[in-house]
Order: structure tokens, then C-alpha cells, then sequence
């Protein structure tokens, strides 16, 4: 799946929230969030980002976050949460 | 421009202002701590968000700045009368480089051979041996500033915070520019699947080990912006009482401590139960003096509770503004339907949604409303600089400060302000010889005042200087051909004069003022406020302009009436009673009509005949309506009186806009137009149109 320009920003997180949710209902296998899109990140997206990688992972899968940016990178770096980079792609 | 570097220009303005102003006070009062702390706070808040936006040369500058002010409030150096003056000139650098940052500017040589300039003066405020001594004995007294230390900051944000719109992360890397964050370990134990997640709840904490020169207090600082929105604790990580306490309280961060290279050697000692630890204690080193709540509790009780304030663009409030204007529009419209189709039920459903109208509208227009004493403080600092540089004393008073007006008033009318008491210091107030010769003070006084009267806002500007010179300006405005040697003029007439463009009576033009440019855009830019400006002189005694304002553009009282075939809005501020107009109520003195108000004589005006309207409009009755303005009343000959009306005043075209007794236009409900009446020039019309002055029979 892949995610609007400020879909991990506060200011649609909620609505970003509801897209996590619905679309994993139908997720059987391993799936890759495309961040391509991503111009920037605050908090409150690091953190359901690691909501989205705790609720998969009780299905089994892990977290696979693709087309991240520099600063992308840098700013889940800086906030401590590297878990997320683990699985990431290019 | 980003919302983000807009709210950080109003910001800094912000803390600029404060600035001056605490400046301005320890010039006139002395130094106290609070102005100094708002010194001290201004560049570091400047500082800090500057970081925020890379802004790196200005973090640079207000760091030096800060610096100097932390020995200050610290009382290690003393504030200096130099000192204020380099300030002054360091809070307008820092505005210049704040301004070309926003604005993608380069820095110019001017401003990089000032900022040189002023650095070096600012580092030599430090550096006078009192003040060496001073350092190095404090810090030889406080562990926290003697090199580099490895901190813990254990940092939980609270339940509103993301709402607060504050990033965490951006102070993580403003964390940067004051140390070395060593590793950022996060708290994820709490954060739920997506099925118990609430997006806008900050489930996520911190543990950072951050290695810095700086002090725990500096260290707070960092937080200063959020302090409120936050739980956070700060231990020095050879403070074993301490990190007992956290895991105590924050049991949760044990397992990631465990991992954390500086406490391994403490923590692979202990059992799973913190309280083991204490009893390792002996084996580390003795634990600095630092309490682990104390200091944070102290920043908080310093910090003023959470604010209430939202700030909106002022863009925001106009939209809304002339949302409500059609409002009352379509209300007034809806209302005459009622009346027109006899509905009780409808009638009274509209009576309530007209109160509630006035109650929007009342709330909404105080949200327009500010005081002017902020605008006001600015101007000590202009008054400060002329006299400096003038070499004049002058004492300079605000009254009446907490005075409100419309902020689109209120911004407009600092220029006309400045001029103008450039020209009373300037022009009014007299060398110190010449005072003492003509038996006043050395002195100069010159005050600025704020009061409301009758719906408006009066501003006065005073001075106890030498007076407007009446005879030289008609001389002037005779060689200047203004008026012709033979013309009668009053003396009042003869002072208004200075507001004729290119007028000047000055000798020697001077950089202050005297260029014959300033006093007549005062006038324009008074008059574009829907305000008037008038002088009363007192030769030698100084000179009094007073500037009548109305309380706001946008929505108004009014009194709706109507002479000959058209309707009017008085403004119902103006208004002090109505009358039946009978065949006995007015004489004639001198063939002008005259009332007789309960034995006081008052000048007449017919509306229709001032304004040319021929038609007449047959009425069983005509009314009078007494009017007053500073302390003057006169009557109102109307045809009609249909009573209160909330007036949504609209600029009239530049056919009409310069009619005199008009200040404008509205749309009433049936889709007529009525015209806003001007009540001081109406009354200041009939007090010059030769009626004989008020008697008392």
C-alpha cells in the first residue's frame, strides 16, 4: 500500500489510522508500505507505524517499509525507533 | 511564507517587543530581575526556535547574547547603561537577521560587520577581570558546568500533546546543537495494536543519554517550549539515588537500562528489584547534589500555567467578520418578512436569533480588541532615541494604556504616533536653557494618552513644550501661498495648517523631523482610520493633539433614521435622547435655530437640508435627535425615528467618500441603502457655521 504526501503527519494521522486498519483485515502475507510518497514525519506517525508493526506481527508478518526518504530515515533514526528500518527497502 | 515560520516571526516579534520593553523599563526604573529575566528569556527563546529552523547564524548570535545575560540575572556582571544601549542595538540585529532569514535573504556586509561588532561587544562585557573572577569561582562552586557530563532524560509526553502541535522530534535535533545525544532508547511497551489505538494519544516515551557541557537547568531549558505537555525526569547518570527513584516510579525503563553502556556496571550488579540497588550505592560514586524532581518542579512553578491562548490569523477573524456582516444582513431581510407577513411565531424565533446575533457579533468584535499599551510601549523607545539624540530631557508618560481598540486600528496607527511625537520632542520641547529661562523644569514632559468617549477612542498627544507658533505658520503659509495675506483665519485654522503637505516652519531641516513630510500623511493615515485629529495650543505651554478614532471598522450600533427621502444610521454611542420636534420647541437667535434643551441653548441642524435633499417626505411628526461629541451636544432634525439597528458599515465609493457628515454606508434588511452619519463633523459643522455660542437663558 502506499501512503499520501502528510499521511504520517498529525494532521492526518487519524485518517491514516483508519487506512492501516482496514487494509490489514485483508492482508495474508507479508506486505510492503510504500513511503515514497512521504515529505515528512512527525511522531504521532512514528508511532502507529509501530502500532501497524506490533498489530502484524500478531499475524505472523513483519513490518516492511519501502521507498523512504533520507529524511524519512533520519527522523525515525533520531526518534530511537530503528526497529522499523530493520525490513525496509529501497 | 510557511505557517510554521510565520508563527515563528510572531514569535520572535513577540519576544523582541518584550525585549525592548524590559530594556526601556530598566532605563526609566532601574534594574529589577523580572525585566532582566525577560531579557534573558527573549534570546534564549529566540535561540531555541531559530534552531528549530537551522537558522544557525542567529542560534550563534543570541547564544553570545544569552550568555551575557545569564551572568546578569546571575549577578556576576553588572547591567551597565552601555550595556542597555548594546542590547537595544542586539534585539534590532537580531530582527534584521530573523527578517532576511524568513525571507531567503543573504546576510548582507553591513549586517555581517555589525554582527562582527556586536559580538565582540557583548564577549567584552565578560570579560572584565571582576567578572573572570566571578565565573571561575562559580564554577569551581557547581560540579554541573565543569566539562562535559553523560545525562539521563527520562521523557513521557502527555495526553495532549501531539494535539499541542509541537514535533518531539524537532527538539531531539536541536538536542544537537548543545551536546551529543549518545542514544535516544524509546518506550514502545504501551503502544497498543491498531484495534485499541487512538492516533492522537502519545503512547511512545524516551530514555536519551545525552552527553553535554551544559548544566541540568540548561538542559530544561531545551524543554522550555513544552514543559507543560511533558513528564520528564533528568538524572546524572552517576546518580545512583536518583535512578533508583526513576525505576521505582518508571519501572518499565529497567529492561532498556540493562542495555544501556553506562549503567551496566551498575545495573548487572542489582537483582530485578530496584531496591537492591540502593544497597550497591556505596560501591559508585558519590551522588552529585542534584535532586531528581526538584529542579524540574522548580522550572515548572516558574513557568506560567498552561496557556489559554490560541493564536489565529488575523485573516480569519476579517472572514468571519464578513460572514457575520451578511448575517445581519439576511436577519434585518427576515425580519422585515416577519413584519411584513404578521408570524408571531416567526417573529419571536427571529427576536431570538437577533440576540443571539448581538452576542456573536459582541464576542466576535472583542476578539478585535486590544489594548494599546502594547503599541504604546513601543514607542518609549523612539521617544528614548530622538531626545538622546537631541540632547533633550524628556520624560515621557503613557496614561490610559489598557484602553482598547481595533487591532486593524491599533497597527495603523503606530506610524502617525511616531511622527507625531517626533514632532513634539522635536519642535515642542525646548533646549534645557531655554526651559529653565522661561521658568519650567529642565525637563520636558510629554504624555501619551487613551481614553473612550461617546463610542470613539480619543488619543491625545501632550507635550509641555514651547506651543505651535501661530503667527510664524501664518506667515509661512502666506509666503508658501496657502492662503492669502488678506484671508481671515482663526488660530485654530491657522495650527491645522502644519498638516498641509509640504508644510514646514522649520529653519534647519533636521533628521528627526522638519521636511515638511510627516504631518500631513499623519493626517491622511488618521483619516483613512475613519478618524480626525485636532490641536489645541497654548503658546508657550506646550500643545495638545488630540486624534478621535472610532472603536472599530466593522460593526456598529446604529440608530436608524430617516429625513427627507433618505434613511441614516446614527451611531447610537452619539445619541443622548430624542425629542418631538413641536412648534415651540425651537427660536431662532440670529436666523439660526436654536433649542431650547430644559434651558440650555443648543445649535440645530435639519439632516435633509445639510444634505441637500429636496424631497420632502410627509410625516404626522418630525423629531429631533440630540447628539453630542467631547463634550459638545447638538440637535438632529429628522423626519422619522425607526430605532436601533446593528449597522454593518461599508466604505462608501470615492463619489461619496469625502462628503463631509458621512462616514459611510450600509445595506438594510429591504436591500436599501442607508448612509452613516459622521457625528463629530456634523457637530463640529454646526459650532463653525456661525450659530451663536450655547446660552443659558
Amino acid at each position: 500500500m502506499k501512503l499520501p504526501s502528510q499521511g504520517l503527519t498529525i494532521g492526518a494521522i487519524q485518517e491514516t489510522h483508519r487506512l492501516f486498519k482496514d487494509a490489514i483485515v485483508s492482508w495474508s502475507a507479508e506486505e510492503i508500505v510504500d513511503l515514497a510518497d512521504i515529505s515528512d514525519i512527525d511522531m504521532s506517525g512514528i508511532q502507529l507505524l509501530i502500532s501497524l508493526q506490533k498489530t502484524i506481527a500478531l499475524k505472523g508478518f513483519s513490518l516492511h517499509l519501502s521507498g523512504l526518504s533520507p529524511y524519512i530515515e533520519n527522523s525515525i533514526r533520531l526518534s530511537g525507533c530503528t526497529s522499523l528500518l530493520d525490513a525496509s527497502h529501497e | 511564507m510557511s505557517e510554521e515560520l510565520q508563527y515563528f516571526y510572531e514569535d520572535v516579534k513577540t519576544q523582541l517587543e518584550l525585549m525592548e520593553q524590559a530594556l526601556m523599563d530598566i532605563a526609566e526604573q532601574g534594574e529589577n530581575d523580572d525585566a532582566i529575566g525577560a531579557l534573558f528569556r527573549a534570546m534564549h527563546t529566540i535561540k531555541g526556535t531559530a534552531g528549530m529552523f537551522d537558522f544557525s547564524e542567529i542560534v550563534s548570535f543570541t547564544h553570545v547574547a544569552e550568555n551575557v545575560l545569564d551572568l546578569v540575572r546571575h549577578k556576576k556582571i553588572p547591567l551597565t547603561e552601555p550595556m542597555l544601549e548594546l542590547f537595544l542595538r542586539s534585539k534590532d540585529h537580531v530582527e534584521e537577521m530573523v527578517e532576511r532569514s524568513i525571507g531567503g535573504q543573504n546576510y548582507d556586509s553591513p549586517l555581517l560587520q555589525r554582527d562582527e561588532a556586536l559580538r565582540s561587544a557583548l564577549s567584552q562585557t565578560i570579560e572584565t577581570p571582576s567578572a573572570k573572577a566571578e565565573i571561575t569561582t562559580a564554577d569551581t562552586q557547581n560540579d554541573d558546568s565543569s566539562g562535559e557530563k553523560v545525562w539521563h532524560l527520562s521523557l513521557r509526553l502527555k495526553e495532549d500533546f501531539f494535539k499541542t502541535g509541537m514535533d518531539i522530534l524537532s527538539i531531539f535535533e536541536y538536542f544537537s546543537s548543545e551536546g551529543d545525544i549518545i542514544t535516544i532508547l524509546p518506550v514502545l511497551d504501551s503502544i497498543p495494536t491498531l484495534d485499541e489505538y487512538d492516533p492522537l494519544y502519545p503512547y511512545i516515551g524516551f530514555e536519551i543519554f545525552f552527553l553535554t557541557a551544559n548544566t541540568i537547568g540548561q538542559i530544561e531549558e531545551i524543554f522550555e517550549f513544552v514543559i507543560e505537555d511533558i513528564d520528564l525526569i533528568i538524572l546524572s547518570t552517576d546518580n545512583t539515588d536518583a535512578l533508583e527513584k526513576l525505576i521505582e516510579k518508571r519501572p518499565e525503563v529497567l529492561p532498556l537500562l540493562r542495555g544501556a553502556s553506562m549503567y551496566t556496571p551498575i545495573l548487572n550488579h542489582t537483582t530485578e528489584s530496584s531496591a537492591d540497588l540502593s544497597s550497591r550505592a556505596p560501591d559508585f560514586p558519590a551522588p552529585l547534589p542534584v535532586s531528581l524532581e526538584t529542579p524540574l518542579d522548580a522550572v515548572k512553578s516558574s513557568t506560567p500555567s498552561k496557556s489559554t491562548f490560541l493564536r489565529v490569523d488575523f485573516q480569519k477573524i476579517d472572514l468571519l467578520i464578513n460572514q457575520l456582516s451578511e448575517m445581519v444582513t439576511t436577519h434585518a431581510k427576515i425580519a422585515q418578512m416577519c413584519e411584513r407577513y404578521e408570524d408571531s411565531d416567526l417573529e419571536e424565533e427571529t427576536a431570538t436569533f437577533s440576540g443571539m446575533l448581538d452576542t456573536f457579533r459582541d464576542t466576535l468584535m472583542d476578539i478585535r480588541m486590544v489594548p494599546v499599551e502594547e503599541s504604546f510601549a513601543k514607542l518609549r523607545r523612539n521617544v528614548a532615541d530622538v531626545a538622546k539624540k537631541l540632547g533633550k530631557s524628556v520624560e515621557f508618560a503613557i496614561q490610559g494604556g489598557d484602553t482598547e481598540l481595533d487591532k486593524a486600528v491599533v497597527e495603523r496607527l503606530s506610524d502617525p504616533l511616531v511622527h507625531m511625537l517626533r514632532n513634539s520632542i522635536d519642535h515642542g520641547i525646548e533646549s534645557a536653557e531655554e526651559r529653565l529661562k522661561n521658568g519650567k523644569s529642565s525637563q520636558g514632559h510629554v504624555w501619551l494618552r487613551a481614553h473612550p468617549e461617546s463610542g470613539t477612542i480619543i488619543i491625545e498627544i501632550e507635550d509641555d513644550g514651547r506651543g505651535l507658533n501661530t503667527s510664524l505658520i501664518h506667515k509661512k503659509a502666506i509666503d508658501k501661498g496657502l492662503i492669502g495675506a488678506n484671508d481671515h483665519l482663526s488660530d485654530e485654522a491657522i495650527n491645522m495648517l502644519i498638516f498641509h503637505p509640504g508644510f514646514s516652519t522649520t529653519e534647519v531641516v533636521s533628521d528627526i523631523s522638519g521636511r515638511g513630510v510627516g504631518m500631513d500623511v499623519v493626517k491622511q493615515n488618521i483619516e483613512s482610520l475613519k478618524g480626525r485629529i485636532k490641536i489645541e495650543n497654548r503658546i508657550a505651554k506646550g500643545c495638545k493633539f488630540i486624534i478621535t478614532l472610532p472603536l472599530t471598522l466593522a460593526i456598529i450600533d446604529g440608530f436608524l433614521v430617516q429625513s427627507g427621502m433618505n434613511k441614516y444610521i446614527l451611531p447610537q454611542d452619539s445619541i443622548q435622547e430624542v425629542l418631538e420636534l413641536r412648534a415651540d420647541t425651537l427660536c431662532s437667535v440670529v436666523d439660526s435655530p436654536l433649542l431650547n434643551l430644559r434651558g440650555e441653548l443648543l445649535p440645530v441642524l435639519n439632516l435633509k437640508d445639510f444634505f441637500h435633499d429636496t424631497q420632502a417626505m410627509e410625516v404626522s411628526r418630525q423629531n429631533i435627535v440630540i447628539i453630542r461629541y467631547g463634550g459638545t451636544r447638538a440637535g438632529l432634525v429628522v423626519d422619522e425615528l425607526f430605532g436601533e439597528h446593528q449597522t454593518v458599515v461599508k466604505t462608501l465609493g470615492p463619489i461619496f467618500k469625502n462628503i463631509p457628515g458621512l462616514s459611510g454606508g450600509t445595506i438594510l434588511g429591504s436591500g436599501e441603502i442607508a448612509l452613516i452619519c459622521d457625528v463629530p463633523s456634523l457637530i463640529e459643522h454646526v459650532i463653525q457655521n456661525d450659530h451663536p455660542k450655547k446660552e443659558t437663558l
